[in-house]
């Protein structure tokens, strides 16, 4: 009878030892292969750029714009608001603090929505939420917003509407941006990710 | 009488605790498919440039195959039906992790041969790209273009003259250049003054017009 105890404490004894040596998995935070598949597949995470210019103008506290272009890119020409994580340092501790900010609605964007899309799902593997990525990048930022193209005569009413408002939009950042992107701007906190300035435009229109 | 019911009991217990250990270890599978690159090494994918093939290349690939390449159409079934380059394989995104499409990419890896895939846009195949190579699929490139850039139904001559890639900076300098007062810091630090300065007139008109 003893036997029998042994033999079960030695069972008992034997597994604890075996999960003692089981591989630590730090993937448990992960989303699945299939899940993040199934994510990806899911275009909900590509906002328009009109979306985006709306939330700006009126100064949306829960935005976050995020530069993935490189540094250089970045300082010729960027999104008012917008930081940079260039995307080779997007898994950097800094940059994951600001990513993971739950508060906030990050939004990627590179030139186009492919680099942006790829740091979206490296983030979204790591389980990081309410992240976004701007459909068509800074090119469609800018032939849209920024360039934006007089509707004819003839055109729908919503046309003539969303170009007064781009147009309003494009007013607003370069304008007199002083003043306003300064304050779309400090509200974010750039603990080492370089951040510029709102560029000082004394240059008129668009 | 006591003791034998007491050692009977004891042994259901032990037979009971063995069978649900050995049936444990029986259905215990490890997951088909996992993460094999960790995301460190998934971000340094995407500079790797041997990862990828242009649009130039894929027209030479497809004027006269070296028969070491499968085109994979990642759009849906219905786009696919409708045209597609010649010899590709349709494996919808959502798909792509089906076990008949998983041996497709197993066979290749397999028979030596390298998967290209491309979508409507490049970033419609980014998707499945990285998720191949995350989960240990390495023979696998990324089309950097439009699938209107491999159509079939255009000719040629259209087809070469589209070489521009999608993450190609689109920014019209000179309408940046409106939007900045020459005066500003940034231009300081950009080195092709003289270039700039050449399109001045275009400029001046631009600022004197004022609106957008």
């Amino acid at each position: 009878m003893n036997k029998k105890y042994l033999l079960l404490t030695g069972i008992i004894i034997a597994l604890g030892i075996g999960m003692l040596f089981m591989p630590q998995r730090d993937t448990d935070k992960q989303l699945r292969p299939e899940m993040l598949l199934a994510a990806i597949d899911d275009p909900s995470r590509f906002l328009s750029t009109d979306d985006i210019t709306d939330r700006l103008v009126k100064q949306d506290p829960a935005l976050l714009l995020i530069d993935v272009r490189s540094k250089e890119q970045f300082n010729t020409f960027e999104v008012p608001g917008a930081i940079n994580i260039p995307v080779d340092s997007l898994l950097s501790a800094p940059a994951r603090e600001i990513i993971g900010q739950k508060a906030k609605d990050k939004v990627f964007y590179s030139n186009s929505d492919v680099t942006s899309d790829q740091a979206w799902i490296l983030c979204k593997r790591l389980g990081m939420e309410r992240i976004y990525v701007m459909q068509g990048g800074i090119n469609t930022w800018f032939s849209t917003i920024v360039k934006a193209v007089k509707p004819v005569e003839t055109a729908s009413v919503e046309e003539i509407n969303l170009y007064q408002f781009r147009s309003a939009a494009c007013q607003h950042f370069f304008g007199n941006s002083e003043t306003k992107t300064e304050v779309a701007t400090s509200t974010k906190k750039a603990v080492t990710v370089t951040k510029k300035p709102a560029g000082a435009s004394s240059g008129g229109g668009c | 009488m006591n003791e034998l019911s007491k050692t009977n009991r004891l042994t259901i217990v032990v037979v009971a605790i063995v069978l649900v250990i050995i049936t444990g270890l029986i259905t215990f599978r490890r997951p088909d498919l996992k993460f094999v690159l960790s995301p460190t090494e998934s971000l340094q994918l995407l500079n790797d440039q041997s990862l990828v093939i242009t649009p130039q290349q894929a027209a030479l690939l497809l004027k006269d195959s070296d028969g070491k390449t499968l085109f994979i159409d990642v759009r849906n079934s219905a786009a696919f039906e409708l045209g597609h380059i010649k010899n590709a394989v349709n494996i919808p995104v959502r798909e792509l992790f089906d076990p008949k499409n998983k041996s497709v990419f197993r066979d290749l890896e397999k028979a030596g041969q390298t998967a290209i895939l491309y979508g409507e846009t490049e970033q419609q195949a980014n998707g499945p790209w990285l998720m191949l190579h995350q989960t240990g699929f390495k023979n696998v490139l990324l089309f950097t273009g439009n699938y209107a850039q491999l159509d079939p139904a255009s000719s040629d001559s259209v087809t070469l003259s589209l070489p521009q890639m999608s993450e190609t900076p689109l920014i019209d300098t000179l309408a940046l250049k409106a939007l900045t007062s020459p005066a500003n810091g940034r231009q300081a630090a950009v080195p092709a003054m003289p270039v700039k300065k050449s399109v001045a007139p275009v400029k001046k008109e631009a600022r004197s017009g004022g609106g957008c």
